[in-house]
């Protein structure tokens, strides 16, 4: 009974997983077809004559690398930017006692609710009058700017749960500020600075619409725009955007399988603890 | 993976409160506008001292031309980028900066570019209420037709009417747009189908590859501008006037009191109830709906003359290709109009911008891009478009091409504009929901010849 039990779960799982994991794999499949092997009846078509042209294109057509790297410096900056204000922000909240605390913590919280899209014309008018648009800074400074607010919610919650008497002892001992933050606590938040870490990668890999607006040189150009590279006005090359997501998805999909149990644990511990 | 739901609830509730701000973003443009403006005025005048004394001396130029067409590779990208290559081989001092994005970015960054007077030089443009919207800016420059006539430049009578607004000139169109009907001649000869000349004689033809199973006709129903033109096809088919439809956008007419209108939806009706159209026609994009026809599961497909490279693509199949062909748009038998009224327009095009920081540079190079030998040629032997300019047959045309050349140098008239794109942007909106409508449901063509006036009158 108890192994009948197992089995239904197991089964339960497996066919979650695979509808979770389908898009991916019809993602890869096609990615090496052409593009008119797609519409046709096969809901996955065996690439009987698999087209590796695709992935040339997406490299050399698509100019993978540059994009990447463009890419790799907007997000880790954004990164390093939203973790460490995320981080003494959430210390501040919930550890300091000051004026007006609650207050600004709404207004931060608040930041949550608008969307990084409705700031795109105004930002983009201010952005033309200080000379960022065309620069590293005209992406990173909304994209921290979007993901500082749900950071900082999702640290103060996990900061509630450590206990005071840790960084008691810590003053006792006469350590200094910055010393309590980023080197005692910063360690037992491991877990949630981690899914702060991933939230705002994959929120800031895949952004295209600001990216488009705010860049118009080539060197700028982020990983998004190697997929419009294969844009027809009337009809697109698919296969060739195919590999380019594939390309584009892999850094994300290895993000998440290394830090996965960590983002587990970030999204739950604090949870329970009133 | 929990998680990852959660995020998309957040998302969800996001995009509701985006779609709300963003209302009151575009309010606050306005203000923002004026002030780009104002500060980019003195600079511009500046530089265009500097950039006409760096014309005599060769001095090293950088053009920023503003393109919709992000793929470099192939179709009317790689021809637009062979003009470039061939300008900048004869003029070495200057450099050209290409931005393309695909359709829908392209026309917001536009937007974004004219609200702050962005000094790009060259850009395309779509004529209509687009180009529109750029000259009521002030965005665009109003150039001298004068100067675009004789045998250097070619262009064919009557293309510059989506480019004209209160009689001055604010762009050139590049191709000359049409619809015709693309058919697989096997499919119709396999089961004994006549093409279609007529009204009933494609009722008929519905009927025929109904029974074996075909679908008749492919549409991009997605999309909705299709049926926009589906509909121009059939008023015109019906009332023989070109302009009668022009005429009720412009309010000059209506379109309740005119029966011709009536009476082409009377017939959409018709054949949307036969099921011209696929199974699940209105989820169909073009990529789709052109998929379904090359894979040779419809007979027909319903678009545009921009499609002639269709034929000698290497990446379809070459039963499809060998059987591809071009049918002009039936008749009606008790309508006025003629087998040789095409639907014709120019639709896409390049325009001068006022805030250019090398206006005399640009100008050469948009005139160069014109020239006949140019876009015009390259495009053609390309197969990626049909011109707006007299070509000359080189002889090595597809099938597909010579037809389509046939269809256009066979025209005895044209409206110069599709009627979609005649009205305001939001008169297109109306108007495309309106089809929206009237095809996914069973409304009734006098519902949708209301709704059609009441989108003009709103607009």
């Amino acid at each position: 009974m108890r192994s009948r039990y197992k089995t239904g779960i197991w089964i339960f799982f497996l066919i979650v997983a695979l509808l979770q994991l389908f898009p991916l794999i019809w993602l890869v499949d096609f990615s090496f077809n052409s593009s008119a092997d797609f519409y046709s009846d096969h809901i996955l078509k065996w690439p009987t004559d698999p087209q590796w042209q695709n992935y040339k294109n997406a490299w050399i057509d698509g100019k993978f690398l540059k994009y990447f790297l463009n890419s790799v410096l907007v997000s880790g900056v954004t990164i390093v930017l939203t973790v460490v204000l995320s981080l003494t922000l959430s210390y501040a909240f919930t550890r300091m006692q000051w004026r007006m605390r609650s207050f600004f913590f709404s207004v931060i919280l608040l930041g949550i609710m608008i969307p990084i899209h409705a700031t795109l014309l105004p930002n983009f008018a201010i952005f033309k009058q200080l000379g960022l648009t065309d620069s590293y800074l005209g992406l990173i400074l909304p994209y921290t700017a979007v993901s500082v607010p749900l950071g900082t919610f999702m640290l103060t919650g996990f900061l509630r749960s450590i206990p005071k008497a840790v960084e008691e002892s810590a003053v006792m001992d006469g350590c200094s500020i910055y010393r309590i933050v980023f080197q005692i606590i910063a360690p037992l938040m491991a877990p949630a600075l981690v899914t702060v870490v991933v939230t705002t990668f994959l929120n800031c890999w895949n952004e295209f619409i600001m990216a488009s607006t705010f860049l118009s040189k080539d060197a700028l150009k982020t990983l998004p725009f190697s997929v419009m590279n294969f844009a027809g006005q009337y009809s697109s090359d698919y296969g060739s955007q195919f590999a380019v997501m594939v390309l584009t998805s892999v850094p994300a999909i290895v993000i998440y399988a290394l830090f996965n149990e960590q983002i587990t644990k970030g999204v739950t511990a604090g949870a329970v603890k009133g | 993976m929990a998680k990852h739901k959660k995020w998309s609830g957040l998302t969800a509730t996001a995009a509701v409160l985006a779609s709300v701000t963003v209302l009151s973003a575009c309010g606050n443009n306005g203000n923002n506008n004026a002030a780009g403006s104002a500060s980019a005025s003195p600079n511009a005048s500046a530089s265009s001292g500097a950039a006409s004394s760096g014309a005599a001396s060769n001095e090293k130029v950088t053009l920023r031309l503003f393109s919709n067409l992000p793929d470099r590779k192939s179709g009317q990208g790689l021809a637009e980028q062979t003009v470039i290559d061939n300008y900048i081989k004869e003029n070495p001092n200057v450099k050209i900066d290409v931005e393309a994005l695909a359709e829908e970015p392209f026309k917001n960054k536009l937007k974004a570019y004219m609200a702050s007077n962005e000094p790009v030089d060259i850009t395309m443009v779509h004529g209509g209420a687009e180009l529109s919207t750029l000259v009521q800016a002030n965005y665009v420059k109003a150039i001298d037709p004068a100067a675009y006539e004789g045998e250097q430049f070619n262009f064919l009578p009557g293309v510059y009417k989506s480019f004209t607004f209160d009689g001055k000139l604010y762009g050139l169109p590049r191709n000359s747009d049409y619809e015709v009907i693309y058919y697989n001649k096997k499919l119709f000869d396999d089961n004994g189908v006549k093409v279609p000349t007529t009204f009933t004689e494609l009722t008929d033809a519905i009927k025929a590859f109904r029974a074996k199973k075909i679908a008749p006709m492919s549409i991009n129903g997605k999309d909705l501008w299709s049926f926009g033109e589906l509909y121009q096809n059939i008023v015109q088919r019906y009332s023989g006037d070109q302009n009668l439809i022009l005429d009720a956008v412009e309010g000059k007419k209506k379109f309740t009191e005119d029966e011709s209108f009536l009476k082409a939806a009377q017939y959409m009706a018709q054949l949307r109830d036969d099921k011209l159209f696929q199974d699940a026609f209105m989820t169909a994009d073009y990529g789709a709906s052109q998929n379904l026809f090359t894979q040779g599961k419809a007979a027909m497909w319903y678009m545009g003359s921009w499609e002639a490279g269709m034929a000698t693509n290497a990446s379809l199949p070459e039963e499809f290709r060998n059987n591809l062909q071009v049918a002009k748009f039936p008749i009606a038998e008790d309508g006025k109009g003629v087998a040789t009224d095409l639907i014709a327009w120019n639709g896409g095009g390049y325009a001068l911008v006022n805030s250019s920081k090398h206006p005399e540079a640009a100008k050469k190079f948009f005139d160069y891009l014109f020239n006949a030998n140019q876009w015009a040629k390259v495009a053609w032997d390309t197969g990626a478009a049909v011109p707006a300019q007299k070509y000359e047959l080189t002889g090595k045309e597809s099938e597909v091409q010579k037809q389509l050349t046939d269809v256009l140098v066979q025209a005895t008239s044209t409206p110069g504009a599709s009627f979609i794109d005649y009205g305001t942007p939001k008169f297109k909106d109306d108007v495309q929901n309106a089809f929206g409508k009237f095809f996914s449901g069973s409304q009734k063509p006098e519902e949708l010849v209301a709704a059609l006036q009441a989108a003009a009158d709103s607009q």
